[in-house]
């Protein structure tokens, strides 16, 4: 497509959120679970497949199940990691570099929404409103910036979706990008493929009936079978199975509503379109018949499908649902358009609030009583009626060193070569800016050949998920005398749960103003007499 | 539809979004700070008071869970018959330990370990936060008193308070040790049949 084709606001939505996505990537070190993938990533420069061991450290957060005697990553899909060690190869070992193809994919994902929209309804305006909103979600602007799969899942997400609405049945282009696009998916993270592609072909029938021709249907299933195959064996998917667990799912199902309410579709809006759909719950004939109304209703039945399906697997985090920041966003748009059509003054209103705070997703949960703030948050989050954009931009113009930060710099300067550290938590990080041995974080069981020099004993407790304490905090507590045989540094700076954790219960964008808990490193107090 | 109906739609339409636009101002942390600075010893006191009843609420469940166990594993099995009460208290347990005993004992470990970790964390942070205060002034029993600064009448009182939530802190951790050597006890034990 030719650029003075386009319209050119979009530019400008694009050219806003290129800033948004790209300005001061690297101003926080990668925090724990970047650093998985940047750790594999790093191996994969090194002996071609990613290793979880690279000869010095053991790349590990699930107590050792993510690999087999030969370290061979099997826990999650490889796609993020051979993108994440593409970008290492280009532009080096840096924070940069890691992030960058995610962010840009990011961008393609504004840019596909706009695209979508326009080319199948050809309502610019509906189109520019659902890319603005997407630029202006703080949450989706913070997974994307991220050396992981986030904006990955989303770019998929969408492409299947616009291949979907290509004429597939008959042309060949739009088929291979639906097969493509969702066999990927898989390659990117397998319970947004199972949570998305179940519901999507399920309400794709029973909405578009007549656009699903058995022969090219069963061909790109077939194919994209064929795709994902040699990943259902390569992946341990049998044996994360067998993690679930029954008594978790309404809690799981409750947090991922109150997660979708709470940041991506405000609670007014779902009610709203829930009244609004409520005969098709029971009729056909309640379907909408304008196009861009069922296409809308169509997102909706995909998003609450994803979510029934992501209730049934172990871990709930918000993470799961950043593929879904798209689809909410060209719905919200919808809403903002029709509330303008409607009432200019209410579109005006509903504009200012949905691109600029989030006041309309917390303040009538506050009335409800049913917002989540865990322990941790202060009213410099997400979590508290604010103006997001506001925080976003205070993180990236005054930057301040976070804990991983820190701990990186202590390390660089005070360890010697050969030091072992033990942490409870932040291994990984560690493990990939530092030369140094690092044991401990979610690795599992420890016995290190000798006692290490520095003890990291982070004031969050971890615990596995069974809520028995972790390895680390174990070890510590039974197998090591701190008070006895290591002298405790207390060091000036807070020690803050994660660092550059994107999740938006737990990012900080500003600095605590009055610091929880500090940290204290334990240094051996006896040297080591065979480091010269 | 009548003019009269449309013209109320739109009118509560923008009113519901300005009340929105309204409270959403009037949060705004700056704003707040700006119009009512609160006391950083004010804000732990609330956190605290809105803290200590969930711990209490999280550690009487937790108690009574491992009393259910521990009825559970004193009477041998699942072949008692289903009980009102129990039912009323841990309704999904109850109703599924006499068909899945076995599921019902894990399920319930579970549980019991993820209430016991959210007293933990709920406890720490509420230590931390104690221990934060400290910095403002200072905080403790009656013999360190000299050590005390001259202060207004509303310090004092919030100093009581404190002192009085970290008594109660100190009561809700040994019930917390004591209940999870209860815990303890009983997964080392486990299901007999």
């Amino acid at each position: 497509m030719r650029v003075d084709r386009l319209f050119p606001p979009i530019m400008i939505v694009l050219a806003l959120a290129a800033f948004l996505l790209l300005f001061g990537l690297d101003n926080l070190p990668f925090w724990q679970d970047e650093a998985e993938t940047a750790g594999l990533a790093k191996n994969v420069l090194t002996y071609g497949v990613p290793r979880a061991y690279d000869g010095v450290n053991i790349i590990s957060q699930e107590r050792g199940s993510e690999f087999g005697p030969n370290f061979l990553w099997r826990w999650s899909p490889w796609l993020q990691i051979y993108v994440a060690a593409a970008a290492f190869r280009l532009g080096g070992l840096t924070t940069f570099a890691g992030r960058l193809p995610f962010a840009l994919m990011g961008l393609a994902c504004i840019f596909l929404v706009y695209q979508l929209v326009r080319r199948n309804f050809g309502d610019r305006t509906w189109a520019l409103c659902a890319a603005t909103l997407l630029t202006c979600s703080v949450p989706f602007l913070l997974y994307a910036r991220q050396c992981r799969y986030y904006s990955l899942g989303a770019l998929f997400t969408l492409m299947s979706l616009y291949a979907f609405k290509e004429d597939w049945q008959s042309r060949f282009r739009p088929a291979l990008l639906l097969c493509l696009s969702i066999g990927f998916l898989f390659y990117t993270n397998y319970l947004l493929f199972f949570s998305y592609v179940m519901p999507a072909f399920l309400v794709g029938i029973w909405l578009y009936p007549r656009e699903f021709p058995l022969k090219r249907t069963t061909i790109i299933t077939l194919a994209t079978l064929i795709l994902i195959v040699p990943g259902l064996f390569l992946f341990n998917i049998q044996a994360q199975s067998q993690i679930m667990n029954l008594i978790i799912i309404p809690k799981n199902l409750s947090d991922y509503f109150g997660d979708l309410v709470q940041f991506m579709i405000p609670l007014p809006i779902a009610l709203y379109l829930l009244w609004r759909w409520r005969r098709v719950f029971w009729t056909r004939a309640g379907i909408p018949e304008e196009s861009g109304e069922k296409f809308i209703l169509f997102l909706g039945l995909i998003i609450v499908g994803n979510i029934i399906v992501l209730s049934l697997a172990p871990q709930c985090e918000h993470r799961y649902l950043v593929h879904l920041y798209p689809l909410c966003a060209i719905i919200v748009g919808w809403i903002i358009l029709r509330a303008w059509r409607y009432d200019k003054i209410s579109g005006v209103l509903l504009a200012f609030l949905l691109f600029f705070t989030n006041w309309l997703y917390l303040v009538p949960m506050e009335w409800l009583q049913i917002t989540n703030r865990p322990n941790h948050t202060n009213r410099q989050m997400l979590t508290y009626p604010n103006l997001p954009l506001r925080l976003f931009l205070a993180e990236l113009f005054s930057p301040y060193p976070d804990v991983n930060r820190n701990f990186i710099r202590f390390f660089q300067t005070q360890a010697r070569p050969g030091d072992l550290i033990l942490t409870t938590y932040g291994d990984l990080p560690l493990q990939f800016y530092t030369p140094f041995q690092v044991i401990g974080g979610l690795q599992g069981k420890l016995s290190p050949s000798r006692p290490p020099d520095w003890v990291v004993s982070r004031y969050e407790i971890r615990y596995n998920r069974n809520y028995q304490l972790q390895d680390a905090e174990k070890f510590i507590r039974e197998k090591l005398s701190l008070a006895a045989d290591y002298q405790a540094i207390s060091l000036p700076w807070e020690d803050e749960p994660f660092g550059n954790r994107p999740d938006p219960y737990y990012h900080r964008f500003v600095p605590a103003a009055r610091p929880l808990a500090q940290v204290v490193i334990y240094k051996k107090l006896t040297p080591r007499q065979n480091v010269p | 539809m009548s003019l009269n109906s449309f013209t109320v739609k739109k009118f509560l339409l923008t009113a519901g979004l300005l009340i929105v636009l309204g409270q959403g101002l009037w949060q705004l942390p700056e704003l707040q700070d700006y119009l009512f600075p609160v006391e950083h010893v004010e804000l732990i006191l609330r956190r605290a008071s809105k803290e200590c009843p969930i711990i209490e609420g999280g550690l009487i469940m937790l108690n009574a869970r491992i009393d259910y166990l521990t009825w559970f594993q004193a009477h041998n099995g699942p072949d008692q018959k289903v009980s009102a009460d129990r039912l009323l208290a841990f309704p999904f347990s109850e109703a599924i330990r006499p068909l899945a005993p076995r599921y019902f004992w894990h399920i319930n470990i579970y549980l019991a370990h993820k209430n016991r970790a959210k007293v933990e964390r709920k406890l720490r942070h509420l230590d931390a936060l104690f221990k934060n205060i400290n910095g403002d002034f200072r905080v403790g029993s009656a013999h360190d008193s000299p050590a005390i600064p001259a202060k207004t009448a509303a310090v004092s009182s919030s100093m009581k308070q404190i002192k009085q939530f970290q008594d109660q802190c100190i009561h809700y951790n040994a019930k917390l040790i004591e209940l999870t050597k209860q815990l303890a006890w009983l997964e080392d034990n486990g299901y007999k049949k």
